[in-house]
């Protein structure tokens, strides 16, 4: 792919420079303000988009996350971190968006199952592999492992997040596990 | 620890989230078990996978195409108010108050009659159709069903045995369910109709059934047009509606209504009627 590739988590630090200043910006439709914002954040955003509806869509979905930040952001009390808001928005988004197209299969399984793996290109092969399975776990179980293993949230974030009870992320996690792993192994994936 | 406990708590384990005598138990198990140890790698191999994953960067143009939308955006929005100049000139003329007080007089009437036929019917349409659209994804995955009312309405994931400080009331889940069911989550929504609290249990197969509950004073139906037939479930008249495979059931219950949303069977619903009457009975001494 020629588009420069950006890795897991190494932004997340970029979240960090959304201040109090940002926010009343924000909060006040100010532009500039807007703009730094979706600096700060649209990477991770459009990473975790990739991951739930897939290439096609992420960018779309992306821009509809960052309206809903603009017209909800009054909303925002600043009881929770602004990353767990803007994940839960985010979240809500993907699976809204997987809803309404029923796209929840968003890649064909077009491909066979892998009969044996070269040794140099087997590192690609696994990353499709992974993608091509992850799409088809169901989006609410999509969402929970990017959340952890892409995003590296902790529990207690993904249970804010996804708003259920912190001790039940660890079962979830086991069946999107589970699931994702039934997934591979349908595609041939030997561990 | 045995194998079903390990798995139960393998994530958490492989995630670092578990405490450390729990932690400790868990790997002694682990050094014994090869069958609980190989699911164990299995994680710990798509953790791997998941870390090398990369994403292309998103695209150059993205900022300035939501710039684009979000002044499409505004431009649809009404203007916030007219020029002062305009406004003082029309207020400060004898005619103009006149003419300002019939009509602020007349647009007070006509927007009180539209907020009161909005507000009874209008909000009432669009929330038995939101209410619909959470019925038939309930059928098909109950988790993005409830994901999609979590994101509609203000709620809050509450304890059921501290919630009577926000609802006035115990829930009726307070203090357990009938065997085979267990308690995943509990929330406290703010619905267009009515304040309620929501459950959601799981039963020993894994499938959901939601349980709703609402003042009574609150009268609302939840149900909008779909047929309703009205049942004796253990002498109890209880309003059921057909969902493909599942019924959805809503009775009386003291001051309050329920509602289960995900039920088998008229079975199920007598013997959830039956559980809550027996909960209510005092306890003889």
């Amino acid at each position: 792919m020629a588009s420069k590739d950006i890795t897991s988590r190494n932004d997340l630090s970029d979240m960090a420079g959304i201040d109090a200043a940002v926010l009343a910006g924000c909060r006040s439709s100010e532009r500039g303000a807007q703009q730094r914002l979706y600096e700060l954040c649209h990477r991770q955003v459009y990473r975790l988009m990739v991951r739930m509806v897939g290439l096609q869509d992420a960018a779309d979905v992306t821009q509809q996350v960052f309206l809903q930040v603009f017209h909800k952001i009054a909303q925002f009390s600043g009881h929770s971190k602004f990353e767990t808001w803007l994940y839960r928005l985010a979240t809500n988004e993907a699976l809204q968006h997987l809803r309404r197209g029923q796209r929840w299969k968003f890649q064909a399984l077009s491909h066979d199952p892998m009969s044996h793996h070269h040794p140099k290109e087997e590192r690609n092969e696994q990353r499709e592999l992974l993608d091509q399975a992850l799409a088809n776990v169901e989006p609410e179980l999509r969402a929970i492992f990017v959340l952890r293993e892409v995003e590296g949230l902790s529990y207690r974030e993904i249970a804010q997040v996804i708003e259920i009870p912190e001790g039940t992320v660890g079962s979830r996690l086991n069946r999107a596990r589970r699931e994702l792993q039934q997934q591979l192994t349908d595609l041939g994936w030997e561990p | 620890m045995n194998c079903s406990d390990v798995q139960a708590l393998l994530s958490a384990y492989h995630d670092g989230e578990l405490a450390d005598d729990q932690r400790s138990r868990l790997s002694d198990h682990l050094d014994t078990c090869t069958d609980c140890a190989k699911e164990l790698a299995n994680f710990e191999s798509l953790s791997r996978m998941a870390t090398a994953l990369s994403t292309p960067a998103p695209p150059e143009q993205l900022w300035n195409q939501l710039e684009s939308r979000i002044e499409r955006q505004s431009e649809h929005e009404p203007p916030i108010s007219r020029s002062v100049d305009q406004s003082r000139s029309w207020a400060f003329s004898a005619l103009g108050q006149l003419a300002l007080a019939a009509t602020v007089f007349v647009a007070v009437g006509i927007a009180w009659f539209t907020y009161q036929s909005w507000f009874t019917h209008g909000t009432h349409d669009h929330f038995t159709s939101e209410f619909g659209q959470y019925l038939d994804a309930f059928r098909h995955d109950p988790d993005a069903a409830q994901y999609m009312l979590l994101a509609n309405y203000e709620n809050q994931l509450v304890d059921p045995d501290q919630a009577i400080q926000q609802l006035g009331y115990r829930p009726v889940v307070a203090g357990g369910l009938p065997a085979g069911y267990t308690l995943e989550s509990t929330h406290v929504m703010k619905m267009p109709c009515c304040k309620c609290v929501q459950s959601i249990c799981k039963r020993s197969d894994g499938s959901t059934l939601a349980i709703f509950e609402h003042d009574d004073k609150e009268t609302t139906n939840w149900f909008g047009d779909r047929p309703e037939i009205t049942a004796s479930c253990n002498h109890k008249q209880c309003c059921l509606v057909e969902l493909d495979d599942q019924i959805a059931a809503s009775w009386r219950h003291s001051t309050r209504h329920v509602t289960l949303i995900g039920v088998r069977d008229v079975a199920e619903v007598s013997q959830m009627v039956a559980w809550l009457d027996e909960k209510k009975r005092p306890v003889a001494h």
